[in-house]
């Protein structure tokens, strides 16, 4: 059963329930209101008709009271006097009634009642001697059922007449005196009786009168007065004005009200069921009340009742109509109740409803069902069905963007594994054999593979594909490096040879043979295969130059400059006169400006060139003349070391014009060594981390102590000085250490090889 | 500007008072290193007040020196122009290739103020 159904039926329930109590206790309150209705009318009618039969019975019956009565008549029974002749002495009249003198008794009691029954005032009077004889009966003519002096009348008193006579003889009393026609001819009479005792002048009773008074006239009046039909009931027989007048109009409405016999017999029925025979009640059906009271004060109701039958249907139809809205009232305002809440049930639970659908399909991946539109009348975006229609839009967003994404991530992973397959594809079309084979059967695996399954699959298979594509390639990829790796190790060799060659070549232009005359010892060490350090020995018949240079630079640009530097040298050489070493060295300096052209290009400040130290000896004077361009010529004689310090130009530099004059250094008497060298010899650094030149000073020192004076010792000497300043630091640049010494006995020109290096 | 020196570059410091440098000098392409030291120079150092150089270099080569060539002739025009330049040339007292560089260089220095200064052996400088 769904929570709708379950809420309806505890709806339904409850309003039936509370429907029920509600009949019930209208009915009760209905029930309770007309009892309480019925025992006022009851009162009333009860009120009303006692007094009314009381005033009644003042007026006309209790004036002959013997004690109570108007004055006259009072007289009239008292035995000491004679009213009747307005004399003392005895009353004729008990007088009469004590010897049985009935003609004058008669005709005494006719003196006092005949007008009051000729008048109606009194519709019978009896009177009976102590013994129950009847000595007088007048009666009305115009009596209304059975004639109580008829020989056929029997009043109820006669059953019990010795009480009856006791009581009334001792103090007058009133009752009612039914009678009856023991013939049947005519109905009950009931009249309101007093009965009371004629008394002698001793006190003993003579005789007892009983009065009369038929209740057919109040019972009239009360009929008109109240707009009711009567009935008096009486030892289980009832008898109603109808059956006085005897027309037969029993079935005719009177006051609205017909059909007496039933309700009589209704009204019989009730007073049996009851325990007192009083009461007051409204039978629907009939459309009237019956109120059943007491006759008269000295009866119970179960002896004599009077019975009145009020026509009630227009109450009736008033009660029902009232009732009939009410409920029609309640129903309707239920029913528009429960219509309501299914309207709202049934619109919210049939969102819910939608909605179980919605998240049903979102389940199954189905993300375009939408919530039904509602009724804007009932419904509001801000009550739950509204969150929760908007809570489910929110979710199928954030699945739409997940599923966008995933289908993005799907397109970027097949993109990608195209490009795999590509690759792969082209790596297996250069491939052979069972490698080929290999690779195919990876990619037709892998195709099946992404073929199928589900995302989570194809992602897997995906990074496999990736990883062995990407092991292939590296396996490719590796032997290709490996071949570029041969390749690049052969282009290696190949430069390396290059350089091999060009250091032979190199070599090629350093001196191949010196002159007889001068000694000489050279460290010629490049940094590397090729530099920019070149020396220089050209001997001429008369003089000899001797030159060493550092060009710009190192490593093949070196090397290059150091083969202009070498030209340069040759060229610079001029045979025609004595040309001394500075004249030598600024010539120098104007060709290689000339080849470089820097003078045009002054502004670029190219600044190729060299350093450098150049030595003339002229034999003839043996004279040994000294240029340098930021160089100096050392000197090991007898008399110690010392510096022959050069320009501070270099030659080629932009600083050192084409105009510049280098100056000469005359050494007349060259004996001892002489050395040479580059800076790659003084700028050795010591290897600390704040490093110190090894400096000029230090090849002076060294020189100074040198044991060995001749140009292969000085070389050894200044070697291994530097290579232990240098602490197995590495060389910084190219160092070329020439070291000459002037053969003193003043030979021929011998010219010899020189020592391969 | 500032920078670190490196196995072939001294420290470099240039502000708008000051310029310094400490260590070797020996790049593998000299004008890499020149071009922005003097640029710097020319975008910061004063046309007039005072300015101060602090050298204290173990080695420079060849190409390295024509770059000190420039390096002091771009000072000896400021002061020329009225700049009051100071140049301390610091030295190791053992260390005379670089005395005799710095007197290479006093030498053609007019302008500036050139000052050798001899530092002990453990000078930090830096």
């Amino acid at each position: 059963m769904s929570i709708r159904n379950k809420l309806l039926s505890a709806l339904v329930l409850g309003f039936t329930l509370i429907a029920t109590i509600l009949v019930y206790s209208i009915q009760r309150l209905q029930s309770a209101a007309d009892d309480f209705t019925s025992d006022s009318l009851a009162q009333t009618y009860s009120a009303a008709w006692l007094s009314a039969s009381d005033a009644q019975f003042e007026q006309s019956v209790e004036k002959f009271d013997p004690e109570l009565g108007s004055p006259e008549v009072v007289d009239m029974w008292d035995p000491t006097m004679n009213a009747f002749e307005g004399t003392d002495g005895d009353n004729p009249l008990v007088a009469a009634l004590r010897d049985e003198d009935l003609e004058n008794a008669r005709g005494y009691l006719d003196f006092i009642f005949e007008e009051a029954v000729d008048l109606e005032e009194i519709s019978f009077v009896m009177a009976y001697t102590v013994t129950g004889r009847q000595v007088y009966c007048l009666s009305s003519l115009f009596l209304h059922g059975a004639d109580p002096c008829s020989n056929q009348a029997r009043p109820d008193f006669f059953l019990n007449f010795d009480s009856f006579l006791r009581t009334a003889i001792t103090a007058p009393t009133r009752d009612i005196v039914r009678i009856t026609d023991i013939a049947g001819q005519k109905p009950l009479s009931i009249n309101d009786a007093l009965s009371f005792g004629v008394q002698d002048a001793d006190g003993e009773p003579v005789a007892l009168v009983v009065i009369g008074k038929n209740l057919v006239d109040n019972l009239e009046l009360f009929s008109e007065d109240f707009q009711v039909r009567l009935a008096v009931r009486s030892s289980g027989q009832s008898i109603s004005l109808d059956d006085y007048y005897d027309d037969g109009g029993s079935a005719d409405v009177e006051y609205g009200v017909g059909n007496l016999r039933r309700l009589i017999s209704e009204g019989e029925q009730r007073a049996l069921e009851s325990s007192d025979a009083t009461f007051s009640e409204v039978v629907p059906e009939l459309g009237v009340s019956i109120t059943s009271i007491p006759i008269s004060n000295r009866v119970t109701a179960q002896e004599i009742s009077l019975m009145i039958f009020k026509d009630q249907s227009r109450n009736i139809a008033q009660q029902q109509q009232t009732s009939i809205a009410s409920y029609t009232t309640m129903g309707a305002v239920a029913s528009a109740i429960i219509l309501l809440i299914l309207v709202l049930t049934w619109g919210a639970f049939s969102q819910i409803s939608a909605a179980i659908e919605i998240l049903r399909g979102m389940a199954r991946g189905d993300l375009t069902l939408e919530m039904p539109g509602r009724n804007k009348l009932l419904a509001s975006d801000e009550d739950e069905v509204g969150r929760l229609a908007e809570t489910i839009d929110q979710y199928r967003d954030q699945l739409l963007d997940a599923e966008q994404q995933r289908l993005n991530r799907a397109r970027g992973r097949q993109e990608r594994d195209n490009l795999m397959f590509e690759k792969m594809e082209n790596l297996a079309g250069e491939l052979e054999g069972s490698a080929k084979d290999m690779m195919i059967g990876d990619i037709e695996h892998m195709r099946q593979e992404l073929a199928t399954g589900d995302d989570e699959t194809k992602e897997r298979v995906s990074i496999e594909l990736m990883g062995v594509a990407f092991s292939r390639m590296s396996d490719e990829v590796s032997s290709l490096i490996n071949a570029r790796t041969e390749e690049l190790v052969r282009a290696k060799d190949e430069i390396d040879s290059s350089i091999r060659y060009a250091a032979r070549l190199q070599n090629a232009l350093l001196p191949k043979e010196y002159p007889g005359d001068i000694s000489f010892n050279v460290h010629w060490r490049p940094r590397d295969l090729v530099g920019g350090d070149i020396y220089f020995v050209q001997s001429l018949p008369d003089r000899v130059y001797i030159a060493v240079v550092d060009c710009t630079g190192h490593g093949v640009p070196g090397a290059f400059l150091s083969i202009i530097a070498r030209s340069v040298l040759e060229r610079a050489i001029d045979e025609s006169y004595a040309q001394n070493a500075g004249d030598y060295l600024t010539r120098a300096n104007q060709i290689l400006m000339e080849t470089l052209s820097q003078q045009d290009n002054a502004n670029q400040k190219i600044d190729e060139g060299f350093d450098g130290g150049v030595c003339i000896y002229h034999r003839k004077d043996r004279r040994l003349e000294y240029a340098g361009a930021k160089s100096s010529l050392f000197r090991v004689s007898e008399s110690g070391a010392s510096e022959i310090k050069g320009d501070r130009k270099s030659v080629g530099s932009s600083r050192a014009s084409g105009g510049f004059t280098f100056s000469t250094h005359v050494v007349e008497n060259p004996d001892g060594a002489f050395v040479m060298l580059t800076d790659g010899i003084t700028d050795v650094m010591s290897a600390e981390d704040r490093p110190i030149a090894f400096g000029r000073r230090r090849v002076l020192r060294t020189l100074q102590n040198a044991a060995q004076t001749t140009p292969v010792g000085l070389v050894d000497n200044i070697m291994t000085s530097v290579d232990l300043y240098r602490a197995g630091a590495p060389y910084r640049d190219d160092l070329t250490l020439l070291a000459f010494s002037i053969n003193a006995d003043d030979s021929e020109v011998v010219v010899r090889d020189v020592e391969e290096r | 500007m500032q920078q670190p020196a490196t196995q072939r570059t001294p420290l470099i410091e240039i502000s708008e008072i000051h310029c310094r440098m400490v260590g070797e000098c020996y790049p593998e392409n000299i004008q890499e290193f020149s071009s922005p030291v003097m640029t710097e120079l020319n975008k910061v150092v004063p046309i007039s007040g005072e300015y101060t150089v602090d050298l204290e270099l173990f080695y420079f080569n060849s190409s390295s020196a024509k770059f000190f060539f420039d390096f002091f002739e771009f000072f000896e025009e400021k002061a020329e122009n009225g700049l009051a330049v100071k140049v301390n040339w610091n030295y190791r007292a053992d260390d005379d290739t670089m005395l005799e560089a710095g007197e290479d260089f006093a030498e053609d220095l007019e302008r500036c103020t050139f000052e050798l200064k001899e530092v002990p052996m453990e000078s930090s400088s830096s």
